[in-house]
């Protein structure tokens, strides 16, 4: 754990971050849209090759296993644990100014070996308390700009 | 493994083309004058250290972190005659390439004299970098997964990600990365082109703000204006220029390398393997070369902790070790065993997105660095890559 101060912590983030770009779902290609679907009905899908059956992450136009074009999305458990966790604490954007610190967390979902990794938030855990190995599951939450585009953003496990 | 050996593979260039020249404008936070500009005074002031006028330059090699395009450069210095020019991608990481795809074109006859340069005015430019704007709906892409979330800056991204995993996995601290960031202000220090000529202790690094935990301030290259450019000729036409008498700078080999799912910088499967492991594979295996034979090395440093992560991929130490490697500073000082950006480098010389790395490879080469290793003879330089993301390394040998 790498903390500036060990004994002033920063508050939790209690939902995504606002003010700053979201996917604009009218412009996002096909084969990437089934992401932003699922969570729109609060469920986690990768996208999957129907052929070799692996899923990948980030989404792509043809499978880079077996290279066919056809795939599906597949909802996965939504659990993980994190990968690889930092903390923000200088904004590099003008509406971030008031949202630091925050957490930027690569979370790996327990399906398919550590191949899937989603780069997300970490709420209500103090920053400083996220750890690598940490278990983890899914949560939706609308994102404050716009109510259409659901953001999936994790929250620590019970009983650790 | 050491020594010629002209079986392995791009012998056809090996040693064949010199470094002739460098040049470069002053480095500053607000050049105040066109990126065009400070790419043709860059240009001219190393044709003038090569003893050429840049009318006899026919081949242009350019990193796309360039807003100049080629046209630019031919009007803008009259150029008569381009024969070859090529556009590499990844800015910081198609830096090295610029010099190695030069010599292949000079070693296959592509073209004779080839520049290599860098133009920017990133600190006074309108598009300054780590910063974002807007909040306009974004079409897709690694992007639409990861600006939601605040990952905006490459600090967010793999600078921070790659160093908390080599954290973890090898247990290095940030007051290791602090060591790095002593010595190469040290090194500013003694280069009277260093934006960051101040030296600084590791206290002064481990109380510089957290500005990404894990990354202080202090862990972070510049961002700056300014320009470099490096001219390139065949070995034999390099004897009869303005350097001819000193030793040649001659590029012995390059590679250039990625590692698996490189889209958005953070999804390959290891993050504490940098892309280095591959460049340095494919530089050791062309050359028929190993760390051993090399005299000093300069990495990439545009985050403190990718120098620790160079030493390991290209093999000056064994995996996890460079932290030990680098504390206290004294062994990758200029006077110590294995001197490291002795320009002071991105972090405290000046970042032209790894433009000036070459530069100073061929000054150590010609005993000209403002941190000449007083107890060693620099026989080769290693040239290291910009680390995760696509990228190459260089060998500079004297010839």
């Amino acid at each position: 754990m790498t903390n500036e101060d060990k004994t002033t912590k920063s508050a939790p983030m209690t939902k995504p971050l606002s003010g700053i770009p979201l996917p604009d779902l009218d412009l996002v290609p096909e084969f990437e849209r089934g992401f932003w679907e699922g969570t729109q009905e609060h469920e986690l899908r990768i996208q999957e090759c129907t052929a070799c059956k692996k899923m990948r992450h980030l989404p792509t136009p043809m499978c880079p296993y077996c290279h066919s074009l056809t795939h599906q999305w597949t909802k996965v458990s939504g659990r993980g644990t994190v990968y690889a966790n930092l903390i923000v604490r200088r904004p590099n954007h003008p509406s971030l100014q008031q949202q630091v610190p925050y957490n930027v967390t690569l979370v790996e979902l327990e399906e398919q070996d550590g191949d899937i990794r989603l780069i997300s938030n970490i709420l209500n855990i103090e920053q400083e308390d996220i750890y690598i190995g940490m278990p983890v599951h899914v949560v939706f939450i609308a994102a404050d700009d716009n109510p259409n585009v659901i953001l999936p953003v994790f929250v620590p496990d019970a009983n650790q | 493994m050491t020594g010629n050996n002209s079986d392995s593979g791009l012998s056809y260039m090996r040693d064949k083309a010199a470094i002739a020249g460098i040049g470069e404008t002053e480095f500053s936070f607000d050049s105040g004058r066109t990126e065009w500009q400070l790419a043709c005074e860059a240009i001219k002031a190393a044709c003038d250290d090569a003893g050429i006028s840049p009318h006899e330059i026919d081949g242009l090699f350019r990193q796309d972190a360039e807003n100049n395009d080629e046209n630019l450069i031919v009007s803008g210095l009259g150029l008569q005659n381009i024969r070859h020019w090529e556009s590499i991608t990844y800015g910081g990481g198609g830096a090295n390439a610029t010099i190695a795809h030069a010599a292949a074109a000079i070693a296959v006859g592509y073209c004779d004299v080839a520049v290599c340069w860098r133009a920017a005015n990133d600190r006074s430019g309108v598009i300054r970098r780590g910063q974002s704007r807007g909040s306009e709906g974004i079409p897709g892409g690694a992007q639409s997964f990861s600006t939601p979330f605040g990952s905006m800056a490459a600090a967010h991204s793999f600078g921070g990600m790659f160093t908390r995993r080599y954290m973890h996995e090898y247990g290095a601290t940030s007051r290791h990365f602090g060591w790095v960031a002593v010595t190469l202000r040290h090194h500013a220090s003694r280069n009277p082109r260093s934006l960051r000529p101040d030296p600084i202790t590791i206290d002064d690094h481990q109380n510089s703000p957290m500005v990404t935990d894990p990354l202080h301030l202090l862990d972070f290259c510049q961002v700056n204006d300014g320009a470099v450019a490096i001219i390139l000729t065949s070995a034999e036409r390099a004897k009869d220029l303005r350097r001819g008498n000193a030793p040649l700078a001659l590029v012995e080999a390059g590679a250039q390398a990625s590692g698996t799912n490189t889209n958005g910088a953070v999804y390959r499967p290891d993050l504490s393997e940098v892309e280095s492991y591959n460049s340095a594979r494919d530089l050791y295996s062309r050359s028929g070369l190993a760390a051993s034979d090399m005299d000093a090395f300069l990495p990439y440093d545009h985050f403190t902790p990718f120098v620790l992560m160079g030493l390991e991929a290209f093999g000056f130490v064994p995996r996890g070790e460079a932290k030990d490697f680098v504390e206290g500073g004294e062994n990758i000082r200029f006077d110590g065993t294995l001197p490291v950006n002795t320009h002071g480098g991105n972090h405290s010389e000046a970042y032209i997105q790894g433009m000036t790395h070459p530069q100073e490879a061929a000054r150590l080469i010609w005993g000209e660095s403002t941190s000449q290793p007083p107890n060693k003879e620099i026989n080769r330089v290693l040239v290291g890559s910009s680390a995760a993301q696509l990228s190459g390394g260089l060998i500079i040998r004297k010839g």
